[in-house]
């Protein structure tokens, strides 16, 4: 499977330009989670659309990890704790 | 044999034959022991108040990190490299995660009754019951996955497991289960 780089790149730089929300919820790649299945939590629980949760996917599946939200420390630990529950392997970390 | 997922209005149905929906059942109920918390801390003393406003955390003790390989890839670290905000991170969080997941795989084992009482094993979910379920059956399949190694061999090794029986069966419920879960998730998603 692949998808244009340009493609991936674009719904990260608003969420970085946010120098605000200093925290990031990363969901790393795992071997048994299903792509759909992660299609459809970052659907489900965020609300992304289905273009925007395939492009989060689609990153976690090929680099290994992807920031799926941005927000402050509490707000992460929340979505974090959420990924759990939905069985994403997923960490916090100061966004970058 | 089984039925995928097929969604029918504000509902999603499926059909088990009553050997497969005993041993997932059984696998509910194994995965359910893993997920109780070890010590049930004295939750006497927890402040009933507490408890109430989610804060439980606040008195509860810290948990250590589980020894189970199967409850720590289920009850994960929030933070890499940062033992002190992870251990931080599970006290407020290990009593409510533990929680959802007994009540998904709750949720699910009474599903799975109700086949038993349709003489074609047929069952329908309401939506608003299908997250529990697309929950549960993914915390089987992160069960079973780490039991059969998937972890060091992720496109799978048919043979690794000839002649060992029970993984084999554990292998392939693993896999109807991957093939169960792609068709309820596709259903939610109206494919």
């Amino acid at each position: 499977m692949t998808a244009a780089p340009s493609e991936l790149a674009e719904p990260f730089t608003e969420v970085q330009a946010e120098t605000d929300k200093p925290w990031a919820c990363i969901v790393w790649d795992d071997p048994v989670n299903l792509m759909s299945y992660v299609t459809y939590v970052l659907m489900s629980y965020f609300h992304y659309s289905k273009e925007k949760s395939q492009q989060l996917m689609l990153k976690v599946h090929n680099e290994g990890k992807a920031a799926v939200n941005s927000g402050t420390r509490e707000e992460m630990e929340r979505d974090v704790a959420a990924m759990h529950s939905f069985g994403l392997w997923a960490t916090m970390e100061r966004d970058s | 044999m089984a039925l995928g997922f097929q969604r029918i209005g504000d509902r999603v149905s499926t059909q088990l034959e009553p050997v497969e929906q005993m041993l997932i059942s059984s696998l509910i109920d194994e995965l359910s022991d893993i997920l109780r918390r070890p010590d049930e801390l004295d939750r006497a003393e927890v402040d009933p108040l507490a408890r109430e406003l989610g804060l439980e955390g606040l008195t509860g003790l810290a948990p250590d990190p589980p020894d189970n390989p199967i409850a720590a890839r289920l009850l994960p670290d929030g933070y890499r490299d940062d033992d002190e905000a992870a251990l931080e991170f599970r006290r407020y969080t290990d009593d409510s995660l533990r929680t959802t997941k007994l009540a998904d795989a709750e949720v699910m084992k009474a599903g799975l009754e109700s086949a038993t009482e349709d003489p074609d094993g047929r069952i329908e979910i309401e939506l608003a019951e299908a997250d529990h379920w697309v929950r549960a059956i993914n915390d089987l399949r992160l069960a079973l996955g780490v039991e059969l190694g998937i972890a060091d061999a992720p496109d799978g090794d048919a043979t690794r497991w000839l002649g060992d029986e029970r993984m084999e069966g554990r292998a392939m419920l693993y896999d109807f289960l991957t093939w169960w879960q792609d068709g309820l998730v596709t259903a939610l998603m109206g494919e």
